[in-house]
């Protein structure tokens, strides 16, 4: 019973730290508010939305990796 | 580092390079024609040109979309955080877009007006005549100082 109860915690360990760096991974890398705005020449400053915005930072991130 | 077939590519090249050296922040400077070609840049030696030129293109595209979806026909300027750095761009008439990289930590706001200043020149060096730089935005920190 003992052995078991310690796999037990030993996998819940495991499962929380895997979910902990999913969420940091996630997090990292998603398009936050204020990321991204675009002066219209309007005289608009806009902030795409979460899609769009992504799309801006990975094409950034790509950008700025092989820029060096 | 010559670069498509325009006249002038050393002069815009020496545009940027002295962008670089006004604006310490700034990691690459190019200009790109409206079509996504890379018209002069200061990329090191050793990175794929065509290939930067290609995604700074896109990322112009999707700003100029972005514009066109909030009821403008273009974007007069653009920043993108990563966690790497900053990717600005600034519209230039006729299409070209002028794009540099910083770091993560840099003062944007002080780039932006580099940028501004610098677009004067460039627009004189492609042709479009030599404009006033844009009135500075809110986004500046300590314009004075800058003048060199």
């Amino acid at each position: 019973m003992r052995k078991f109860l310690g796999r037990l915690v030993f996998l819940g360990a495991v499962a929380g730290a895997v979910l902990v760096l999913r969420n940091y991974l996630q997090d990292s890398a998603a398009a936050k508010r204020g990321d991204v705005q675009v002066v219209v020449d309007t005289g608009a400053t806009v902030e795409p939305g979460s899609a769009e915005a992504q799309e801006f930072v990975d094409i950034a991130r790509k950008v700025l990796e092989i820029s060096g | 580092m010559a670069e498509g077939d325009a006249t002038g590519v050393g002069e815009l090249e020496g545009v940027l390079e002295n962008l670089r050296a006004l604006s310490g922040e700034i990691t690459t400077a190019a200009v790109l024609s409206e079509g996504g070609e890379s018209r002069a840049s200061t990329l090191p030696p050793g990175v794929d040109r065509e290939r930067h030129a290609a995604m700074l293109a896109a990322l112009a595209g999707i700003a100029r979309r972005t514009a066109r979806e909030n009821g403008g026909s273009g974007f007069t300027q653009a920043r993108i955080r990563a966690e790497e750095g900053h990717v600005l761009l600034v519209g230039l008439e006729g299409g070209e877009t002028l794009a540099v990289t910083t770091g993560p930590d840099a003062r944007v706001g002080l780039v932006l007006y580099d940028m501004r200043n610098a677009r004067g020149e460039l627009q004189r060096v492609l042709g479009y005549g030599d404009s006033e730089p844009d009135d500075v935005g809110s986004e500046t920190e300590g314009p004075g100082e800058r003048k060199q």
